[in-house]
């Protein structure tokens, strides 16, 4: 119990340097994920995210987004094999092509889910502060970070509610009865936050968060930082080893020359060089 | 006399505290929906598509009323996107017709004299969507003018979103309709 509590104490007091590190590791792979195209140095970094988000110990969070990246590749696969039909120039394609937007965004999950989950607003704002953004950027964001645990709570309450006054699952899928109660939800939390970080000093002047803790940081953080932001290296190396990933250039001609082709007598296809040397000739 | 004095002037890229955070709440809540809608409805059919830009436009017009000052369509935007980078790793490639729509509408807004009255801010919200997807038309075009096949279906996806926005423009005036009535919108 003991060992628990202390565990909670030490990640809900996490310093303001710790959450920097975090969010450099959020932008180094952000820009890598949009930068590399190739699924092979993607799954390099969906590796070594996967063990950087295990060690957060939220395994049911990570199990349930993982599941919900699991459904929507297979939907997306399924759409793409649905559009094979309509346009045949597609055929061609690979489903590795279509998972790569998805291991992009398994990246993403497992670099932010840490951030959203174990740090407080207080230091959250108190370090974008430091940033020295200004105050229309930061503030917003702060706030977006900080919205998805508490829309998180939010559903489950409203869940909740509308399976006691009798609604059954399928149900639920209706947005009527979500979409009016998560915009008033919304709107109040709002309001709430906004009296929250007025009352924190945002935007007054200076701010009234304690910064006492804030200057330490975690060696153990820091060596994991390093290591994440070291690991790009590899993936960038596979990036360019590896063959350029078949494009739209490549199903083109596939698609084009046979039906050329097969227009044509067998006796006029020839390679244009040749015919151009006739010519001129 | 104050009242009408008040909402007779422009409020120009100067947000208050609640402003901003309801910037930032909607940026979340619309890319949530979103995301939400996508898996729900399977990806790109036609139903998933008119759902997902109704939802995003009528939460797009009760944003406004709750933060009715020039810019904060460009701001939004601006959060948007740095949301679906830093959390999402995409959405680099969509956000400049969308950014340079919402700038041309700000300063549209300043001709007609901001967001203060209802029928302007869904003037304004069927404006960024008409413009916007428009452009992304032009560019899909010039992108793929090769593969009329691709073109044609882009076409069928936005005509699609649109159908979406311009029912999102009644469903938000609609809740915002109810909002005022709950007197979580005051204005």
């Amino acid at each position: 119990m003991k060992y628990s509590l202390d565990k909670r104490n030490d990640s809900s007091n996490e310093s303001m340097k710790n959450i920097a590190l975090k969010i450099l590791i959020i932008c180094a792979y952000s820009i890598a994920s949009l930068c590399l195209k190739h699924h092979y140095s993607l799954l390099i970094l969906a590796g070594v995210s996967f063990f950087y988000l295990i060690k957060e110990r939220k395994f049911r969070v990570q199990l349930l987004c993982y599941l919900a990246l699991f459904i929507m590749s297979l939907v997306g696969i399924g759409c793409l094999e649905i559009i094979k039909y309509i346009i045949p120039a597609l055929k061609n394609s690979k489903p590795s092509q279509v998972i790569v937007p998805f291991v992009r965004m398994f990246i993403m999950v497992n670099v932010v889910l840490p951030l959203a989950l174990n740090s407080s607003l207080a230091k959250f704002i108190a370090m974008m502060r430091s940033t020295k953004l200004p105050r229309v950027l930061y503030l917003p964001l702060t706030v977006t970070a900080r919205y998805i645990p508490g829309f998180i709570h939010d559903i489950k309450q409203m869940r909740d509610c509308l399976k006691l006054r009798g609604y059954s699952n399928w149900q639920l899928i209706n947005p009527r009865l979500w979409l009016l109660p998560v915009i008033f939800r919304s709107l109040h939390l709002t309001d709430e936050l906004a009296v929250a970080a007025e009352l924190k000093g945002v935007g007054i002047g200076k701010p009234a968060v304690n910064k006492t803790n804030s200057q330490c940081i975690k060696k153990s953080s820091l060596l994991i930082a390093v290591c994440m932001i070291f690991a790009i290296a590899p993936a960038g190396y596979v990036e360019h080893i590896m063959p350029a990933v078949p494009g739209m250039m490549s199903i083109k001609t596939d698609k084009i020359s046979p039906e050329k082709n097969a227009s044509k007598p067998d006796s006029q296809i020839q390679n244009p060089n040749e015919s151009h040397s006739d010519d001129s000739a | 006399m104050n009242e009408s004095n008040s909402t007779s002037e422009i409020k120009t890229f100067r947000w208050t505290t609640p402003e901003l955070v309801a910037i930032g709440v909607f940026a979340a809540l619309i890319r949530i929906a979103g995301l939400s809608i996508v898996l729900a409805s399977g990806g790109m059919n036609p139903i998933g598509l008119i759902l997902l830009g109704a939802v995003s436009t009528a939460l797009l017009i009760v944003l406004l009323h709750k933060s009715p000052v020039t810019g904060t369509l460009t701001l939004y935007i601006l959060i948007y996107a740095l949301f679906s980078i830093l959390v999402m790793g995409s959405g680099l490639d969509r956000i400049l017709t969308v950014m340079l729509a919402a700038i041309i509408v700000d300063l549209l807004s300043l001709i007609w004299g901001g967001y203060n009255k209802t029928w302007k801010i869904i003037l304004a919200v069927g404006l960024l969507d008409l413009i916007s997807r428009g452009l992304v038309l032009i560019i899909v075009y010039l992108v793929s003018r090769e593969y009329p096949g691709m073109i044609l279906i882009a076409f069928l996806a936005i005509c699609s979103v649109y159908a979406g926005n311009i029912l999102g423009l009644f469903v938000g005036r609609s809740f915002v309709k109810e909002l005022r009535i709950a007197g979580v919108i005051r204005r």
